[in-house]
């Protein structure tokens, strides 16, 4: 008989029925069941298949270490590939399947994998496919595996929170609702986190009493009770990870979310106070073939039943080597079933008295040595713990469930990976948590406490002792339950000593003791290095079941103590957490930071290509009805050259620097001269860093005899106010200047072409003309009745004025420039316009034609170095060796020997040596120049500069295909600067 | 008189007033008389003043903001009335905004009234103070990235549910 649902019992809304399918089949649970609990209420055994030998498999356990139940499940729009169907909330119309299986988990066709698993040891893989592994493993990966991705956008939300408080209490059972208690009775501000729906954590299945009520209804009143004393109580939240100075990560899922809401939050907690009350994992017993669908965690059996009301099985093998399993079989034989008990300590503890009063037959000195069944546990055989051969069986029992019991493990997983130390207590069979983390409180099963009683003197202790250390005193007294009776302690048992046997250590990745003795033979004595080769403790369960059970066995098999073998490093996230949690809102619209223009929407209505450049969206052209960007590029290009386009320069920085020691100091920062610029005036410069490389360029304005404006480049105006920052109060702290950052305070907007004073002239009282408004001046006055500043610099080679207006007329400004330039045919022009433009005019582009190892004299720039009096930074970098060294790449320009041909960027130019190519540098900037009506390119080429002036062509080298290149001064447009001054 | 019409923030987006409601929570946009950099020797991470008020920024750096008329200025100032935005989030769920936005408390030391602190928001960087005693909060960003945190707020807020 498999498992069925009991007809009354379990803390589950009978009234409720909730429709779901498994493998397409109809079934149904009740509110309050989880996936888990339905479908063994529904009688299924087989829910998934092992990992490498595609084993049929059943549920283990009841929750998050559940190795086996890893179902795809879909709900509504929601899908987890990988879900563990013992944490998973039953919902109506929920639709589940097994994993790893074709066609499905009942009958897998790679089950007979299984028949060669002679032949697939640890280390299988490294051995037989070293060292061709890329060849085997696109097909190995997609037989081993877990479920598959939808590729469809999950439509889920999700949000990150923040928050602080006195205490956070981690685990809502015994111990941590009374540590939440005993803080929250002096008034501390306390975070109570558990990772389940209900409160209570173990005492769901206890059948003690806890200050007279029964315990599992003194939990839900407790929590309740600390809600309205303000305790902010968090069920379904699992924290995940500890982090240096108690700063926690937690996770919390959220059912029946509003529309907006967000499903699952994560949460940044800084907790002055931290008690760890997160209990303990019952370990598995390992005897041969223990990994069959039946096998179940006793706890978990015990859950089940009373949580659920769902009886495992009706005739039960209980195998354990510690008293707390026979609770286990004492409620299975009252709810009806036929136990036997197998216990491999050889003398009769005081329980077993309990036990066999209540109908349990009780084997001391027992243990499993095998089962038998296809799909499942059918029959059990029984005999001596210290057996050595399966013909040592002296009893076969048929049952369809084995519960079992190899001890606890304390779940310190928090306290580990704060640093925490564990020390092995050999007659708990338990690593405990050492010297607590500072302000961290371990309390409860997680510190080896083994009853009721003790689990809540222990979590009132701890609580109390978080508030002594924020100086509290708790006056309350702990919660009452009846004192534990006398336990007979646990017998390590790490395995049967049968040696030909399968018995199972880690069921989620298939890691028998065979393996792990394949590995201690070959040398693998450190614990890390057993986890790697035999991939013990790997899964997503992340060996909560198997660790300790592998580290044990591996010092058994070598001769040394549990505390020589020690445990693997515990790291977060605590159980696999969704990766969208940690993106948060970030994601979508909100996946970056973006900046708009003022006028962002009139680029819109122009129809704009807008795309981001360096966190800006900016119009990258404006394409026509039917056109192409390649050729809005060459018609904008060509209408600025001979007409008037209108560029919006917003974007680019401005920096106001001002104070009576403002000359000397940028003087100091840039590598151009700038103290004797007159006011009124402009002039380009370059800022190195501390390497002498160039770091941004830009036109700096000189406002007044204190005053100057800088225009960085857009993507560079919080770096350059951060380094002039730096040097003012690190290295000149003494010097009078001050910055102010005022990029988003103007809209800043490029008349320029042949016809731009034109369009201009009628709109400002501003006097245009050549010699009132040179190049490189600028002036103040009005546009449109709106005070301006005209800036006459130019980044396209022709006239150019930059009007600048305050941002929030930016739109309004924007608009009327293009209708005051209809009748001169003004041509709105993007950013991949202004490129050509610029470079048909040789103009460099940061971070385009330059790099991280561009000096100013590769491009063409050495005249500060020798004329500036003053220090500046970088200055010592540009007289080293390398600076000076005679083949270093300087900036050119390229024609293609085909004109129409236009090479990649990044393609290399290269000289050979004996046929041999090698690389003399490459393409920054390529494209077709409508000016010059044929194909050019920019780059960066050793000795550039006297192979320009000797007309010398270049090969050049992409993707194998080899052209040539005639090097070239880098100005092709104008380069007597006629248009720019006229 | 100008030709030429200005546009605040909240017209520049098409935000309604408030931009943001419902669910405990409110967002406005404000549209302060001014907005002024200015030198000022207020101490570190403080706001000084009632109206105007002056909020530190930087060493010798304050920002100066005014609701109802442009304040006299002396030295040097420069005037970011148009370059910034002024947002304030109101109502009895208004710490939950600031909780899901940046790592500072709502009700710390960090937060408290006469208090300014520059920090990442929505990860983008503002300066954020308690404004009033109401429990507003309110803060300055760059007007080019005042759509990216309307949105922000409009997510966050909705969230709330």
């Amino acid at each position: 008989m498999t498992a069925r649902r009991l007809a009354e019992g379990g803390r589950i809304d009978r009234a409720r029925s909730l429709p779901f399918t498994w493998q397409g089949a109809r079934l149904s649970g009740y509110a309050g069941d989880t996936l888990a609990s339905a479908l063994l209420a529904n009688g299924v055994r087989v829910v998934g298949r092992s990992f490498k030998y595609h084993r049929p498999r059943g549920i283990y356990g009841a929750w998050v270490e559940e190795p086996n139940a890893i179902l795809d499940v879909a709900s509504g729009d929601q899908h987890d590939p990988n879900a563990r169907a013992t944490t998973v909330e039953l919902c109506a119309g929920m639709a589940a399947r097994g994993v790893n299986a074709r066609p499905d988990v009942e009958r897998d066709a790679y089950g007979a994998i299984d028949l060669l698993h002679r032949f697939l040891p640890a280390g299988f893989y490294y051995k037989t496919f070293f060292p061709d592994w890329h060849r085997y493993e696109p097909r190995i990966r997609e037989m081993a595996g877990l479920g598959r991705m939808r590729e469809i956008a999950d439509t889920r939300h999700f949000e990150t929170r923040n928050a602080r408080c006195d205490l956070l209490v981690v685990g809502g059972g015994p111990a941590g609702l009374a540590a939440a208690r005993a803080a929250a009775s002096v008034g501390l501000d306390v975070i109570l986190a558990d990772d389940r729906a209900t409160w209570g954590g173990s005492l769901a299945s206890s059948a003690e009493c806890i200050d007279g009520q029964p315990a599992a209804d003194w939990a839900q009143a407790a929590a309740v009770a600390l809600a309205h004393q303000g305790v902010r109580t968090m069920p379904r939240t699992t924290v995940f990870g500890a982090y240096d100075h108690n700063a926690f990560g937690l996770l919390e899922s959220r059912v029946a979310a509003a529309d907006g809401w967000a499903t699952e939050r994560l949460w940044s907690v800084r907790a002055r106070q931290v008690v760890l009350a997160t209990g303990a994992f019952e370990r598995p017993l390992v005897f041969p073939d223990n990994d069959r669908p039946g096998v179940m965690s006793a706890s978990a059996v015990l859950h089940y039943l009373r949580q659920y009301a769902v009886l495992a099985g009706d005739s039960v093998v209980v195998a354990t080597n510690n008293d707390s399993a026979y609770e286990v079989a004492v409620a299975l034989c009252r709810a009806g079933a036929a136990v036997t008990l197998a216990d491999v300590r050889p003398a009769s503890s005081p329980v077993a008295r309990i036990a066999r009063e209540a109908g349990v037959r009780v084997l001391p000195g027992s243990v499993v040595l095998g089962t038998v069944g296809r799909d499942g546990v059918r029959l059990v055989d029984l005999g001596p713990a210290d057996a050595i051969s399966p013909r040592a069986a002296t009893m076969r029992v048929s049952a369809s469930v084995v519960a079992v019991s190899g001890g606890w493990s304390p779940a310190v997983h928090l306290h580990s990976q704060g640093g925490g130390k564990l020390r092995w207590d050999a007659g708990l069979a338990a690593f405990l948590p050492t010297v607590a983390r500072p302000g961290q409180h371990p309390a409860g099963a997680m510190t080896g406490a083994d009853s009721l009683f003790a689990c809540l003197v222990s979590g009132h202790d701890a609580g109390s002792a978080a508030a002594a250390a924020l100086g509290r005193s708790v006056q309350v007294q702990a919660p009452h339950a009846p004192a534990a009776m006398p336990q007979m302690p646990i017998r390590a048992y790490w395995r049967v000593p049968i040696k030909s046997a399968r018995q199972w250590l880690d069921l989620q990745n298939d890691v028998t003791v065979n393996d792990v003795a394949l590995a201690a033979r070959e040398n693998y004595s450190s614990v890390e290095h057993l986890k790697r080769y035999t991939t013990l403790g790997m899964a997503t369960d992340q060996g909560k079941t198997s660790n300790v059970n592998g580290l044990a066995l591996l010092a058994e098999l070598t001769g040394r103590d549990i505390p020589q073998v020690g445990t693997t490093t515990f790291r977060p996230p605590y159980v696999p957490t969704t990766l969208g949690a940690f993106a948060g809102m970030r994601h979508g619209t909100l996946y970056a930071p973006w900046r708009r223009l003022p006028a962002y929407d009139e680029h819109a209505a122009l129809g704009a290509d807008m795309r981001e450049y360096g966190g800006w969206w900016r119009p990258a052209c404006y394409p026509r009805d039917g056109e192409t960007a390649a050729r809005a590029i060459q018609r904008e290009a060509i209408a600025a050259r001979r007409g008037a386009g209108l560029f919006d320069g917003s974007s680019l920085g401005k920096i106001v620097v001002d104070g009576p020691d403002a000359p000397a100091f940028l003087n100091l920062l840039y590598y151009n001269e700038l103290a004797n610029l007159k006011p009124g005036r402009l002039r380009y410069a370059l800022l190195l860093r501390e390497t002498g490389i160039v770091y941004d360029d830009g036109v700096v304005a000189r406002l007044g005899p204190e005053r100057y404006l800088l225009s960085p480049s857009s993507s560079h105006t919080s770096g350059v106010l951060a380094m002039l920052e730096a040097w003012r109060q690190t290295e000149y702290p003494s010097m009078r200047v001050a910055f102010h950052d005022v990029t988003g305070a103007w809209a800043t907007y490029a008349v320029s072409g042949p016809r731009s004073r034109e369009v201009l002239a009628g709109l400002t009282d501003i006097d245009l003309g050549a010699d009132a408004l040179p190049h490189m001046a600028f002036a103040t006055g009005a546009i449109l009745g709106v005070a301006c500043r005209i800036a006459r610099v130019s980044f396209t080679g022709e006239r150019s004025y930059e009007v600048s207006v305050p941002a929030g007329y930016g739109a309004a400004l924007w608009r009327r420039l293009l209708t005051a330039g209809t009748d001169f045919d003004i041509t709105p022009y993007g950013i991949e316009t202004l490129s050509v433009l610029r470079a048909e005019k040789g103009y460099i582009l940061i971070g385009t034609d330059t790099d991280g190892m561009t000096l100013p004299d590769d491009l063409g720039m050495s005249g500060p170095l020798r004329a500036k009096k003053v220090d500046f930074v970088g200055k010592r970098s540009l007289t080293t060796p390398d600076a000076k060294r005679a083949d270093r790449r300087q900036f050119v320009g390229l024609l293609p020997v085909d004109p129409g041909f236009v090479p990649q960027v990044g393609t290399h130019a290269v000289e050979r040596d004996a046929g041999t190519p090698r690389s003399i540098g490459w393409i920054t900037t390529a494209c077709h120049s409508p000016a010059l009506g044929r194909s050019m390119a920019l780059g960066m080429i050793e000795n550039g500069r006297a192979l320009a002036e000797a007309g010398a062509e270049v090969e050049l080298f992409h993707l194998g295909r080899t052209t040539r290149a005639r090097v070239a001064s880098p100005v092709f447009h104008d380069p007597a600067g006629e248009k720019l001054h006229g | 008189m100008a030709d030429l019409v200005r546009m605040s923030v909240r017209d520049q987006l098409g935000a309604a007033d408030p931009a943001v409601s419902g669910r405990g929570a409110t967002v406005r946009l404000l549209d302060p008389a001014a907005q002024f950099y200015v030198t000022d020797s207020t101490s570190a991470n403080t706001v000084r003043g009632d109206d105007p008020y002056s909020l530190w920024l930087a060493p010798d750096r304050c920002l100066l903001v005014s609701e109802h008329a442009r304040p006299p200025t002396e030295g040097f100032a420069s005037d970011v009335t148009d370059g910034l935005a002024l947002f304030e989030i109101a109502g009895p769920r208004a710490g939950e905004i600031i909780s899901a936005s940046c790592t500072l408390d709502p009700a710390g030391p960090d937060l408290a009234p006469g208090r300014c602190a520059q920090t990442m928001f929505g990860g983008v960087r503002v300066v954020l103070y308690a404004h009033g005693s109401d429990g507003r909060f309110r803060l300055h960003v760059e007007r080019q990235l005042a759509a990216f945190l309307l949105e922000w707020l409009r997510q966050a807020a909705s969230a709330l549910g």
